[in-house]
């Protein structure tokens, strides 16, 4: 029998205003959708909790191990618990514990002080962490400050790559970033097994393998899992929400199902919209989004995301290399332009939206140059402010949203 | 990539931040331009059309700069950005893309005591040499790169032996007066400024103290850009305290340390930069307060006037840590969280005055952050 279309069939109505109330994480919990997908929720969902049950039984967890560096981190038995999942689904009073405890500015970006929150109320529990040089100021300042409250915090010392580099002197930054790494697997326990290593490299990039396969499947048929679902699935893609045998478990199970719909569906009426730019968890934008009947037929940071470890390089040099290009950030805006221009020839996407956060300077400029590169082309683009932590869309997202969605219409 | 043009007039390299070896471009026979102007709030808004309103109010200006052809700024024919903060290295990206100028970016390790970062400083500063030798079209040798290290730490020299007479308890020289001469250092040829400062530095020695002693206030956080004089001139002409000392990279801060006369050129700049006074980007964070610590000691301060721009991360997130090293000393910091607005300057005279009230009557707990 072919699967349901669970993204229509909504046992439990949640409407705009009351989800404005409803705490998210019971959101998901009581959210139906594919079976695969209540699974990614639960991984997500329990995710913390069993970074501390492995705390608790002894095993290595570091904060860290998000996207360049999950098979170093495993590598080492270590389990990665991502500091950015700890604030994503963190509630206002971390935002309000980090801007009062270290008097962070209320203009700093919440996806920091939501981290930063969260890292301060936990700071009884496992306390190593791993910072990249090339993350934003508000995190490696903060991190420094983090610091003072014991907290072992090993930098790897990775310069933003600037927009356009290549050659030698992108091979120049690699080197650094392969001696940088190299020290961070000292920090993380001693000489690194290259063996090991290569073997969770291949791990990731067979993951990389089923989700990519997962996102074309449901670019294919965008009625069966809704947006917010998806990118609760392809957040887990490189941290697996430290469950990889899990997690690529779950990718089969949900290709299946996937599979199976397509093999009834009917085509869609949904237009195709490219989402550039953070991942915010207001959930209700992305219900909103599937509600006004569009679909994400790209996510430009998934291009990076995804991007797998060439097997063909030894192992370090291969996590180096995927660490130096990195994720939006290090190219600037003009690196993100190809990018941006195939997925709207593939996809026939009707705009793209821009979704950055209150008092993030590196996605701002950032959008005005894709803005401006995009209009001139006549593809119409929307800029969204929004906050990283769990919360409800303001009222200005929620209206610009609409307007564009009708106007691509 | 921009064609470069060789033409006889010397090429000017616009940067806003310290940590650009400006040595390279003197030999490579470039004209350096420290862009570093500020305090405009029309610039300002002009700026925040391309950067939006979570940017410094100095990365917005100096779009805005830009934007509305200061001619400072649009002599320049490229420019080279040794990135520090995310707001100014956007801010470059902004420039380059909507104004067309050419810009090299560098990139600036943060773990300067990390042997592989010192290594990568190095092959930074040989892509940044290239690139002004490319825009020049003149070679950099190693003779022509010492002689003007050698200059340009003349030039500091004299700058921090000006700023050691703000030692005596009568300090000869006002803090807005020694900006000017950090003006002088950032827009004037060196060769002319080394006359200067040195006629300066006698005529300021010979000065004979009166007996009194003004306040003695440090400056510390970010930038106090070219124009913006507010706090200054109220610290100093309305409140009759002394800025012995500026813990920020428009004041003393980025000539405490000379480069090496002894490594070989590059090395010595590559070293020498990342070893600069620390700015709050760089790690670890107790590197930069040991330092603030070590000049407000040296200058015998009463207390610290710590300024923020609004949305600056680094100096903000991390004030509070600077405020607690300082209770630990027993020397009270204000902090001023400030942009280039005029509305909020009598709220600051309120402030500044109550502080300094405080201050006068002996109280050492009159910080204002960190519990
Ligand atoms: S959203 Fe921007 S400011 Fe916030 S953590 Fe990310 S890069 Fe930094
Ligand atoms: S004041 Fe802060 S944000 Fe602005 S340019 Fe300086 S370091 Fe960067």
């Amino acid at each position: 029998m072919p699967a349901q279309k669970p993204h229509n069939q909504k046992v439990v109505p949640i409407h705009q205003h009351e989800q404005a109330t409803l705490n998210q994480r019971e959101f998901l919990r009581r959210h139906p959708s594919s079976p695969a997908i209540n699974r990614v929720f639960e991984l997500a969902l329990d995710y913390i909790q069993r970074a501390d049950e492995a705390h608790k039984n002894g095993q290595k967890v570091v904060y860290g191990g998000g996207i360049f560096d999950s098979p170093l981190v495993h590598s080492y038995d270590a389990f990665p618990c991502v500091f950015t999942e700890l604030g994503r689904l963190a509630d206002d009073d971390s935002v309000s514990l980090a801007e009062d405890y270290f008097q962070i500015a209320r203009e700093t970006c919440s996806m920091v002080k939501a981290t930063m929150g969260e890292l301060l109320k936990r700071k009884d529990s496992f306390k190593r962490l791993i910072n990249y040089c090339l993350f934003c100021e508000p995190y490696n300042t903060a991190f420094e400050v983090l610091k003072e409250e014991g907290f072992n915090i090993y930098s790897v010392d990775l310069p933003y790559r600037p927009a356009g580099v290549t050659g030698e002197r992108f091979e120049s930054l690699v080197d650094f970033a392969e001696v940088e790494l190299r020290g961070l697997g000292e920090w993380l326990g001693g000489p690194i097994d290259e063996d090991r290593l290569r073997h969770e490299i291949r791990r990731t990039n067979q993951i990389h393998e089923k989700v990519r396969r997962i996102l074309t499947l449901q670019v294919s048929n965008p009625d069966y899992i809704g947006t917010l679902e998806t990118l609760f699935l392809w957040n887990g893609a490189n941290h697996h929400y430290g469950a990889p045998k899990e997690f690529e478990e779950i990718c089969d199970q949900l290709i299946q199902e996937l599979e199976q719909y397509q093999a009834s569906a009917t085509p869609t009426n949904r237009v195709p919209v490219i989402w550039a730019g953070g991942r915010g968890q207001e959930f209700g934008l992305y219900e909103l989004f599937d509600d006004l009947g569009g679909y994400i037929s790209s996510w430009t940071m998934t291009g990076q995301l995804l991007r797998d470890f060439d097997e063909d390089l030894p192992p370090l040099r291969a996590l180096a290399h995927n660490t130096v290009i990195g994720m939006g950030g290090p190219g600037g805006a003009k690196d993100t332009i190809p990018h941006l221009e195939k997925s709207l020839e593939e996809t026939g996407a009707k705009g793209i939206i821009f979704y950055g956060y209150f008092g993030c300077s590196f996605s701002s400029v950032n959008f005005e140059v894709l803005r401006n590169h995009f209009s001139a082309k006549g593809i119409p683009s929307l800029i969204l402010d929004g906050s990283f932590q769990i919360g409800a869309p303001t009222g200005q997202n929620v209206t610009r949203l609409k307007a564009f969605m009708e106007m691509i219409q | 990539m921009t064609q470069e043009v060789v033409t006889d007039k010397p090429k000017r390299a616009g940067y806003f931040c310290i940590y650009t070896p400006i040595e390279l471009i003197t030999a490579a026979g470039a004209t350096p331009i420290r862009l570093f102007k500020g305090g405009d709030a029309d610039t300002v808004s002009s700026g925040e059309v391309h950067t939006r309103s979570s940017f410094c109010q100095f990365a917005q200006h100096s779009v805005g700069a830009f934007r509305e052809g200061d001619p400072l700024y649009t002599s320049i024919d490229k420019i080279y950005h040794f990135n520090t903060c995310d707001q100014m290295k956007k801010a470059v990206e902004a420039i380059g893309e909507f104004f067309d100028v050419p810009y090299q970016m560098l990139c600036l390790p943060r773990e300067k005591s990390r042997e592989s970062s010192r290594a990568f400083m190095r092959r930074e500063v040989e892509v940044f040499r290239n690139d002004v030798e490319g825009l020049t079209g003149n070679l950099v040798t190693d003779e022509r790169l010492s002689e003007e290290i050698v200059k340009h730490n003349r030039a500091r020299l004299w700058l921090k032996k000006i700023s050691e007479l703000r030692k005596r308890d009568e300090p000869p020289i006002s803090g807005g007066e020694f900006l000017e001469l950090v003006k002088a250092f950032y827009y004037l040829p060196v060769e002319k400024n080394l006359e200067q400062f040195e006629h300066f530095f006698r005529h300021l020695s010979a000065q004979e103290d009166t007996g009194e002693r003004p306040l003695r206030i440090m400056i510390s956080g970010g930038i106090i850009a070219d124009g913006d004089n507010r706090l200054v001139d109220l610290l100093e002409k309305e409140l009759g305290a002394r800025i012995v000392v500026e813990d920020h990279c428009t004041g003393l801060r980025p000539f405490y340390y000379p480069i090496s006369e002894d490594k070989t050129p590059l090395d010595a700049l590559s070293d020498g930069y990342l070893d600069t006074a620390p700015c709050a980007r760089m790690k670890p964070l107790t590197e930069r307060l040991d330092f603030s610590e070590k000049l407000a000691q040296e200058y015998r301060v009463d207390a610290i006037v710590y300024v923020s721009l609004k949305f600056c991360s680094c100096y903000s997130i991390s004030l509070n840590s600077f405020v607690k090293r300082f209770q630990g000393v027993g020397i009270p910091v204000l902090d001023i969280s400030a942009d280039y607005s005029e509305s909020d300057l009598g709220q600051l005279r309120t402030r500044v005055g109550a502080f300094f009230e405080l201050i006068k009557k002996g109280e050492k707990s009159a910080s204002t952050k960190a519990a």
